[in-house]
C-alpha cells in the first residue's frame, strides 16, 4: 500500500480530505438530555477537500489563506497529530514541527533544564541534546541567563529559547505555523536566514504565514487555500500577488 | 500485533521524554524551597506519622502493631488513587501539547503513574525504616516478593489510568466522578480496618473490589508475615494483565481523535 517515495521527494500529499466531528456534547447538560430530549446531533464539518501537493528536498512550500481556510489543519495532518479521512500522506525523513513553542517548559526550572524537557518531547535523547546544547544556547542569545529560571524571562527571551530548541533539531522536514513573529526584527531575520540555510542543505520546509514578505523570502511554491479547497497553486510571487489582490477587494 | 510492537518500539524511543517529565514533576514541584527534593521524602514521612497518631490514638488501640497494618496498606493505596486522579486528567491538561506535537500519547499518562510510583518507593523506604526501628521485624520472603507485588500493582494502576485518561477526553465528567469515587472506594477497601470485620455485605463488596487483593498482599508480606496464598496472587496477576491489556487497547482506539476533541 505504501510505495516508497523517490529519492528527492520529502512530502507527498494526494487527494487528502479531512472532516471534523463537532460534538455539541460539551454544552449539553443532563437537563437537555432528559427533559428537553434535545435532538442535537454530532455535526460533521469538512475542513479540507481533495488537497494534493508535493515538496522536494531543498524546497519550501508556503500556505496562505484567510483564517479558517484549513492551513493549520493541513499542518496537523502532516505532523501525524490527526489522520485524514481519505487520501494519502507520505513523509520521507525526520520531521520537526514548529507548531507549539516551549512545550513542557516549567517556570521554576532554568532555561538549560527546560531545553532538555522540551527537546525530549520532540523525541530527542539526552546524548543528542548534550551535543546540541551549545548551539541552542548560542542561537537563543541568552548568554548567562540560560541558568536563570524561565519564570523571570521576558516574553521575548522565552520565545527565543523555545524557538532555538525547535530550529536546532536536525530535521529533513520542517513545518512552521505562524510563529516567526518571535523576538525583535534582528532575531526574526536570523531565523529566516537559518531556514534558508537549512533549505540549502536539503531540508524541505512548509511554512504557514500571513506575512507575504516572510513567505516570499523563503518559499519557492505557494498554495492558496480557500474554504478548505486549493484555490491556486504555483510559483511563489504569482500566487502571493493574486492573494494580496483578492484581500484588497474584501 | 505488529501495531502493538511498533507502538512499544516508539515508546522506547520516547523513553527520555517520559523520564524528563517524571523528573520535571518530582523536582519542579519543590523548586524554590529550601529543602528541595528532600520534600519527596519528608512528605510521606509526616503523612505516615500523622496517620499512625490519628488512628492508633483514636481508633484501634487494642490491635497489636496496628501502625504496621496501616502504613503498609495505605501507601500503595495513595499510589493507586493519586495515579488515577491525576493521571485521568493528564491528556486534557496537556491539551496544547497533544494538539500540536506528535509523540506517543501514553507518555503523558505513564509519566504521571511513574512519578507516583517513585513516590511510593520512597514512602516504602520510610515504612521499612519504621518497621525496622520499632523492632516489629521482617521475613526474608517479604523482600523477595515485594518487587513482584509492586510490579502487578503498577500494571493494574497503569491500565486503569490509561483507560480513564482516554475516556476523559470525550467526557470530562470522568475525572470529577473519579475524585468522588476514589474517596468512597478507600473505605470499601481493607486499609484502615481489618479484612475480616464488618457485615456480610461489606465482605462481599471487599471480595469484589480488585484493590483488596493488592492491598491484602502487602498486609500478608509485612503485617501477617505470611506468603500470600496462590489464589489471591493469581487474582492479582489476572487483574493486572486484563487491566493493562484492556486499558491500553481502549486508549489506542480513542486516541485517534484526541487532537480534535481537545
Amino acid at each position: 500500500m505504501v510505495e516508497k517515495l523517490e529519492g528527492n521527494m520529502a512530502i507527498d500529499v494526494r487527494n487528502v480530505s479531512k472532516t471534523y466531528r463537532v460534538r455539541p456534547a460539551t454544552n449539553r447538560t443532563l437537563k437537555d438530555i432528559f427533559i428537553h430530549h434535545d435532538g442535537k446531533k454530532t455535526e460533521y464539518r469538512k475542513i479540507l477537500h481533495d488537497i494534493s501537493f508535493s515538496v522536494k528536498r531543498g524546497e519550501a512550500l508556503g500556505i496562505v489563506g484567510r483564517n479558517g481556510s484549513g492551513k493549520s489543519t493541513m499542518l496537523k495532518l502532516l505532523t501525524r497529530i490527526m489522520e485524514p479521512d481519505s487520501g494519502s500522506i507520505q513523509m520521507n525523513g525526520r520531521t520537526a514541527s514548529l507548531l507549539e513553542l516551549g512545550a513542557g517548559f516549567h517556570p521554576d526550572m532554568t532555561g538549560r533544564e527546560n531545553v532538555y524537557i522540551n527537546a525530549s518531547i520532540y523525541g530527542f535523547k539526552k546524548k543528542d541534546i548534550d551535543v546540541k546544547l551549545n548551539d541552542i544556547i548560542e542561537f537563543s542569545e541568552l548568554g548567562d541567563h540560560i541558568d536563570d529560571p524561565v519564570r523571570i524571562y521576558s516574553s521575548g527571551m522565552y520565545m527565543r529559547l523555545a524557538f532555538s530548541v525547535s530550529i536546532n533539531m536536525d530535521a529533513d522536514i520542517i513545518l512552521i505555523d505562524e510563529i516567526l513573529a518571535v523576538g525583535d526584527e534582528a532575531f526574526k531575520a536570523k531565523c529566516l536566514n537559518t531556514l534558508k540555510e537549512m533549505k540549502k542543505n536539503g531540508a524541505a520546509i512548509v511554512l504557514v504565514s500571513h506575512s507575504m514578505s516572510q513567505i516570499q523570502s523563503v518559499c519557492d511554491e505557494v498554495i492558496w487555500l480557500e474554504n478548505g479547497r486549493m484555490r491556486e497553486i504555483g510559483e511563489c510571487n504569482t500566487v502571493c500577488g493574486n492573494y494580496t489582490e483578492s484581500m484588497k477587494k474584501i | 500485533m505488529t501495531k502493538i510492537v511498533s507502538r512499544l518500539k516508539e515508546l522506547y524511543d520516547y523513553r527520555y521524554m517520559i523520564l524528563s517529565l517524571v523528573r520535571r514533576d518530582l523536582r519542579g514541584k519543590y523548586k524554590n524551597s529550601v529543602l528541595g527534593v528532600f520534600w519527596n521524602f519528608l512528605n510521606p514521612l509526616f503523612q505516615i506519622i500523622i496517620y499512625i497518631i490519628v488512628f492508633t490514638a483514636i481508633l484501634y488501640r487494642d490491635i497489636d502493631a496496628y501502625y504496621v497494618y496501616l502504613i503498609v496498606g495505605i501507601m500503595p493505596w495513595f499510589f493507586f488513587s493519586g495515579s488515577l486522579s491525576e493521571g485521568s486528567g493528564s491528556i486534557v491538561s496537556h491539551s496544547n501539547m497533544v494538539k500540536k506535537i506528535y509523540f506517543p500519547r501514553e507518555a503523558l499518562v505513564m509519566s504521571v503513574v511513574l512519578s507516583r510510583f517513585i513516590t511510593l518507593l520512597i514512602a516504602y523506604a520510610v515504612v521499612i525504616f519504621i518497621i525496622f526501628v520499632t523492632g516489629f521485624g521482617f521475613t526474608w520472603f517479604a523482600f523477595a516478593l515485594l518487587p513482584l507485588i509492586f510490579a502487578v500493582q503498577f500494571m493494574f494502576t497503569l491500565g486503569l489510568t490509561l483507560f480513564f485518561a482516554a475516556v476523559n477526553v470525550y467526557y470530562r465528567d470522568v475525572s470529577h466522578a473519579l475524585g468522588v469515587l476514589l474517596m468512597g472506594w478507600m473505605w470499601l477497601t481493607p486499609i484502615v480496618y481489618m479484612r475480616d470485620i464488618g457485615s456480610d455485605i461489606l465482605q462481599t463488596i471487599m471480595s469484589l473490589n480488585p484493590v483488596t487483593y493488592f492491598i491484602g498482599a502487602y498486609h500478608d508480606l509485612f503485617y501477617y508475615k505470611v506468603i500470600p496464598n496462590i489464589g489471591s496472587l493469581g487474582i492479582c496477576f489476572a487483574l493486572a494483565f486484563v487491566s493493562l491489556a484492556v486499558g491500553w487497547m481502549m486508549f489506542m482506539r480513542l486516541e485517534r481523535r484526541f487532537a480534535e476533541e481537545l
